[in-house]
């Protein structure tokens, strides 16, 4: 192809690859524009970020995010303490004591309580797997803030999850203000009670406080199922499910079968 | 320089100046049998292109990519970020798929089918043509002053530009937003959805300085495509090319001694990229097949066979034999089949829920009167676009005692949810490793899948019962971290 490519002595670099011989042309002007705009924009940020300190980086971004957000959060923490007059800095016991009379908050907790609690605690409150809710009898403790540590912390050893990280404080609050107002209405055949009664009189202050928004909601038709693995046996599905070659590496959260 | 200014030569970029400066390309029109076939491609194309976001399945647009939410909808089907696997599968099988297509047909891509040649020979450069006229008209305005006939001119074709690249940006745009959504931002103020906006501002500036200006520089020294299509094809590749054997020595018509071509030069004034193509296969080459329909008229005219410029392979050209099977074939064709079997595997096997199981916060078991119990998080996604009914049934262990408070529930288009599971097995039965298994069953679908987790217990689970010696072991309600988070 060569002899087709007159005068290419000038300039020729000399250089070949597998026969692709390297030629000196000059670039277009455009492609040059963007390298030295390229230079010019890297000098600027260099001294824009790196010596002048006057940008913010994205770590220094990062750290002003983190404090603007944890001073939200605990605004918003502080604002949980305000109940709806717009009276400030209540107690714990004494905000999921307003909750409880609240009807909005009732709401949102039974809510909570159906999607989360009535798995365990059927959804009148009468127990199941976990204790009856709708007895006058609390294994760990019926003032607010205990049920509330109940609920946020869990019970671990007893198979009460911790549900704080999974409801989130605000909607906590909520479940636990449902739950304080369940037993008034104590369920039908519900568990025998466990653990020490509360205190007569805060169940009668309570009671008499009551307000209609728990009404509709208790009602025996539950349908709360528990699947003793005897109960499967039936399904007829692998009985002898051995899995020797199982080592420690095997504990993550989860583990799929195919 | 010392070749002349208008002869392109295989020494440097025919579109770029001894000085560096652009130098523009003003295509002749012209006239054949490939030119004809071209709009009905190219409006296929397009076409395509702009229905796609329109087109519903199943509620959905055909394609969508909500990049937001991380959701895909293609063609009825929804994948979330979970699926991503899929989609390289897939795209490994396209992407080897043209590799295929390459190695037999060449740079069919770039001349036929690829949206930069589509949208600038197809859409651009027609407006361009209809405005500024024939390229004689077009090369002697170039040189022209600015009078006020040629800036009107300029603002009125610029003017069509800017709307077509902020027509095509919408378009695609509407592929991340859908079009309900994005009509609905286009009737409110931009300021409701800034980055949407920006994207859109952003890419209509592109399409139009490309289609407007940069043109085949984009091919010929950015596109990474173009380049690599030179390693995939051999001397069996179909290229555009001259027939030298035929053509040379050129010469006039009359002259009897002389090839068949008659240098006319109409193959150089047709080519997009200004390349003179009898000079051999060249990177500039997009196989638009402009030259073969222009030296074709010609060679009609002289009375002369067709076909001096023609599609066929190196080897066609050269020897006259032409070989279609060759090791590369098959070894593009294996990838690209890999690719899509793991596709089709996975679309087969598609579930249309996720399903884990995770271990609640906290410790990850306790002990209490020598029985261990773990709490379990059965985490479901439905993954669909409509409610799904589900089902968790234990796989039978005798040694394993499950409790499941909420074996069947219902989930919402998308919706998830934490079902708590207690798991409670004897201490001594954790001398052996304990899974326990799973199977989800969407009730309406009957699609059903298995997940498993190990269960956890003391360390010493697997040494002998334990004692009254172990003091720990004798404490109601034990609970022992086991070092999980």
């Amino acid at each position: 192809m060569s002899e087709s490519s007159p005068g290419l002595v000038d300039i020729d670099t000399g250089h070949e690859y597998d026969g692709i011989r390297e030629l000196d042309n000059p670039l277009p002007n455009w492609w040059l524009f963007t390298l030295w705009a390229s230079i010019v924009f890297g000098a600027c940020y260099w001294l824009y970020f790196e010596t002048t300190g006057v940008g913010v980086t994205q770590l220094e971004a990062l750290a002003l995010e983190n404090t603007a957000a944890s001073a939200e959060l605990a605004s918003a923490e502080a604002a949980e303490l305000v109940t709806a007059d717009g009276t400030p800095a209540l107690s714990l016991a004494d905000t999921l004591t307003a909750l409880s009379h609240n009807e909005e908050a009732l709401a949102r907790g039974k809510t909570a309580y159906d999607q989360t609690c009535a798995a365990c605690h059927r959804q009148d409150g009468g127990g199941m797997v976990g204790p009856n809710l709708t007895d006058n009898a609390f294994i760990h403790g019926g003032a607010p803030e205990q049920i509330y540590k109940t609920v946020a912390d869990g019970i671990l050893a007893k198979g009460m999850p911790a549900w704080k990280p999974v409801l989130g404080p605000a909607r906590t609050k909520d479940v636990v203000a449902y739950v304080m107002n369940l037993p008034q209405f104590p369920a039908a055949d519900g568990k025998a009670p466990q653990g020490p009664p509360i205190n007569e009189a805060a169940a009668t202050a309570t009671a008499g406080t009551n307000n209609g928004a728990v009404n509709g909601t208790v009602n025996g038709a539950v349908d709360g199922t528990v699947n003793k693995a005897s109960d499967l046996s039936a399904a007829g599905t692998d009985a002898a499910a051995t899995d020797a070659a199982d080592t420690d590496a095997v504990t993550k959260d989860n583990v799929q079968a195919p | 320089m010392s070749t002349q200014a208008d002869e392109p030569s295989l020494r440097s970029l025919a579109v770029i100046n001894g000085d560096g400066s652009r130098k523009h390309v003003h295509p002749a029109d012209v006239r054949g049998r490939f030119t004809r076939l071209k709009p009905w491609v190219r409006g296929a194309l397009i076409a395509f292109f702009a229905a796609l976001p329109w087109i519903e399945i199943g509620a959905h647009p055909a394609v969508f990519i909500n990049i937001a939410e991380r959701r895909f909808f293609l063609f009825g089907l929804v994948f979330n970020a979970q699926d991503a696997p899929l989609l390289f599968f897939a795209l490994t099988g396209l992407g080897f798929g043209l590799i295929f297509l390459t190695a037999v047909f060449g740079r069919v891509w770039c001349g036929w089918a690829c949206p930069q040649t589509v949208f600038l020979e197809g859409v651009y450069r027609k407006v361009e043509r209809m405005i500024d006229g024939p390229r004689a008209m077009r090369l002697r305005q170039a040189r022209q002053p600015w009078t006020r006939r040629k800036i009107s001119r300029a603002v009125l074709k610029q003017a069509i530009f800017v709307l077509l690249s902020l027509s095509i940006s919408h378009l695609f745009v509407a592929y991340f937003v859908s079009i309900p959504r994005l009509y609905q931002m286009m009737t409110a103020a931009p300021s409701e959805h800034w980055t949407t906006f920006l994207w859109m501002a952003v890419i209509a500036g592109v399409l139009y300085f490309n289609f407007a200006w940069f043109r085949e520089q984009l091919c010929l020294i950015i596109c990474p495509y173009g380049r690599l299509q030179s390693a995939l094809q051999d001397d069996d590749s179909m290229i555009i090319g001259y027939d030298e054997k035929r053509g040379e020595p050129r010469g006039k018509a009359k002259n009897p001694t002389a090839g068949d071509c008659v240098d006319c030069k109409r193959c150089v004034v047709v080519c997009p990229t200004g390349i003179d193509i009898r000079q051999g296969l060249q990177m500039e080459c997009i196989a638009c097949a402009a030259c073969i329909d222009a030296c074709n008229d010609v060679m009609v005219k002289l009375g002369r066979d067709q076909g001096l410029l023609r599609y066929d392979t190196h080897r066609g050209f050269t020897t006259g034999k032409r070989r279609l099977l060759r090791p590369r074939l098959v070894y593009y064709a294996l990838a690209g089949l890999a690719g899509f079997a793991a596709a089709t595997i996975m679309v087969s096997h598609y579930v249309p829920f996720e399903a884990n199981i995770l271990r609640v916060q906290g410790p990850p078991y306790s002990v209490t009167n020598n029985v261990v119990l773990n709490q379990l998080m059965v985490h479901v996604v439905n993954k669909q676009s409509v409610r799904g009914a589900f089902e968790i049934r234990q796989l039978y262990d005798s040694a394993i005692d499950v409790v499941l408070p909420q074996p069947r529930f219902e989930l919402e288009p998308f919706g998830s949810l934490q079902v708590p599971v207690l798991v409670r097995v004897q201490r001594a039965d954790l001398a052996r490793a304990l899974k326990v298994r799973f199977k989800l069953v969407e009730t309406y679908s009957q699609v059903e899948r298995t997940i498993s987790i190990r269960v956890l217990g003391p360390p010493s689970a697997t040494g002998p019962p334990p004692s009254s010696t172990l003091p720990i072991s004798k404490r109601e309600n034990d609970v022992r971290d086991g070092g999980e988070p």
